[in-house]
């Protein structure tokens, strides 16, 4: 194996190693992490920020020691140490008045200019410690002239953020940004409302697609916008899906025209879980138009709610228990055909779990059904559920 | 590399890939989590020596895998026998509900056996066959040779083939 080859595809064991499976981590434990590094990073500015203002004063109070050995503090600072005698003795255009007053000496200052020395210049000398610390600290609190229009700061909120890395790379991994910002969301909604009705088509996606994903009620109205907008559409539609009741979730349903759409609402009113989500979508599937799109729906969802499946296969309404039992069937999992298997031999909702049975696509099925037929018990049962599986398919045929 | 907000930006988008490798070293959630946590307070205090935005993975993953090293330093290790994890998979195989429950039971099994593996050998395994490193990547990451990784990774795999060798067979059935 050549240096920085990756060795994983020489190795059929690798492939097998490759289903493994750990605990995915979860959505709380991203965000715990994600304010941890943020609290990690703000307790390490304000560090430095103290820091820099400690290295400051020394700075200061080293100055001013130095200036006061070097005699060289400013009047105003060292006048405090200074008596009238040594102010005259340095300046001959200071006089002194008569010590009439010994307690409160008056001191008349002269308003001559006293004459600069030969050679003298601003630059005659440079500036000690504690002026460069005065004159760094004044220009950096200089105001920016008016007349000339200051730099454009880039927006640095989490909204302006979180577009960016969208409209740089739209498959890029921003789940933390969004629970971070989702803490937050009532301050920060408005901003993303503002960029998904702005010009800019790559931000407004990117603004649908944050919004479709943690948007509150409060941004129904401007995702119903969206809908009318081809580039965010998709999205749009997917946060109204996310946020409808039930009875607008159906509607969205029959009215997408987009058939991969139609799945994936399908697919969340599944994944509502409840006795009404599931009889809405059996209804779907009973409905030939948007049969095919129901059973799909199903059968690539991740984790189907199968429970709530298997209680529908009870139902006293014969449609919802062959509409149970067709969705059933569709999914291509070895553990639901084992408990389809357990339903017939208990006699539990058994022609409908028979159908499901027949229209499952795993080995088990297919080997209790071999068994099954081969059993005086069930044999008029299984092809009991052959017709009915017959008539159901017929009306899908036309 | 020294802009704060780059490291910021950087850190928040390889957080869930970083949590996810150290569930995969540890074997459990709530530890990954915690040996994240000390990884980013180590981020912050190192990130001047971080050098290059390619490289941040590689590098964020070398310190994980130093916390991960350290704590096992400090912490008894997962020592559990062979004897005593074959005994735990043949028992398990033989009471297996059914042969679909067995796969999705092996890829559990496989997980927690990875998880077992002596560290050095569990973090090779980890970085070539689930993080997708070269070897080269992987000799920078946990500071071995190319060669050490080489007998690593040999190692991790033979001791893995003997561990589920039970299993295995009861799935190719």
């Amino acid at each position: 194996m050549k240096s920085g080859e990756h060795p994983n595809d020489e190795s059929e064991f690798d492939r097998l190693l490759g289903q493994a499976r750990w605990p995915e981590p979860r959505g709380e434990q991203i965000a715990r992490l994600g304010e941890r590094w943020q609290a990690i990073v703000r307790r390490r500015r304000h560090l430095m920020y103290g820091a820099l203002a400690m290295a400051a004063s020394v700075l200061v109070v080293v100055g001013l020691l130095a200036s006061r050995d070097r005699g060289t503090l400013p009047a105003t600072i060292a006048g405090a140490d200074r008596t009238a005698d040594t102010v005259t003795a340095e300046n001959p255009a200071v006089t002194q008045a008569p010590r009439s007053t010994p307690s409160t000496p008056q001191v008349a200052i002269s308003t001559d200019i006293p004459s600069k020395p030969a050679g003298w210049s601003v630059e005659s000398r440079d500036a000690n410690l504690y002026e460069r610390v005065l004159l760094s600290s004044a220009s950096s609190r200089r105001k920016p002239n008016r007349q000339q229009p200051a730099k454009a700061e880039p927006d640095k909120s989490p909204v302006e953020e979180l577009v960016a890395v969208i409209v740089r790379d739209p498959v890029a991994d921003v789940e933390v940004r969004l629970v971070l910002l989702q803490r937050d969301l009532a301050r920060y909604e408005p901003a993303l409302w503002d960029v998904a009705r702005g010009a800019d088509a790559e931000r407004r996606l990117a603004a649908a697609r944050i919004l479709s994903r943690i948007g509150t009620a409060r941004s129904l109205s401007v995702l119903a916008e969206l809908t009318n907008d081809s580039a965010t559409h998709a999205a749009a539609i997917l946060g109204l899906g996310r946020l409808a009741g039930l009875p607008d979730l159906m509607r969205l349903v029959t009215l997408e025209p987009d058939a991969e759409l139609r799945r994936e609402l399908l697919r969340m009113l599944l994944a509502r879980r409840t006795e009404e989500s599931i009889r809405l979508y059996l209804d779907f599937v009973n409905e030939p138009r948007f049969r095919p799109d129901a059973l799909v729906a199903a059968a690539t969802m991740t984790d189907p709610p199968v429970d709530l499946l298997l209680a529908f296969l009870e139902s006293p309404q014969k449609s919802l228990r062959l509409s149970a039992a067709q969705a059933l069937g569709r999914l291509p999992d070895a553990e639901i055909a084992e408990r389809l298997s357990e339903s017939v031999l208990r006699g539990i909702g058994r022609q409908e779990a028979l159908v499901a049975l027949l229209l499952s696509p795993t080995a088990q099925a297919a080997g209790f059904l071999n068994q099954a037929r081969q059993n005086l018990y069930l044999v008029a049962s299984v092809q009991a559920a052959e017709q009915q599986l017959h008539a159901l398919t017929i009306p899908e045929r036309r | 590399m020294r802009n704060p907000a780059s490291l910021d930006r950087l850190v928040l988008d390889h957080l869930p890939a970083a949590l996810r490798f150290a569930t995969r070293l540890t074997g459990d959630p709530d530890r990954a989590e915690e040996l994240v946590q000390e990884a980013l307070l180590r981020v912050v205090r190192r990130w001047t020596s971080f050098r290059g935005e390619a490289a941040f993975r590689t590098w964020f993953f070398r310190i994980v895998i130093n916390v991960f090293r350290d704590r096992l330093s400090v912490t008894s290790p997962e020592t559990v026998s062979v004897d005593e994890q074959q005994a735990d998979l043949v028992d398990s195989a033989d009471a297996g509900p059914a042969q679909a429950a067995m796969a999705a039971e092996l890829a559990r099994l496989i997980a927690q056996e990875v998880s077992r593996l002596p560290a050095r050998q569990r973090e090779v395994l980890v970085l070539i066959v689930y993080e997708g490193l070269s070897t080269r990547e992987v000799a920078e990451v946990v500071g071995i040779s190319e060669g050490n990784v080489h007998s690593n990774l040999s190692a991790a795999r033979t001791r893995l083939k003997a561990r589920l060798a039970p299993y295995l067979g009861s799935v190719e059935k």
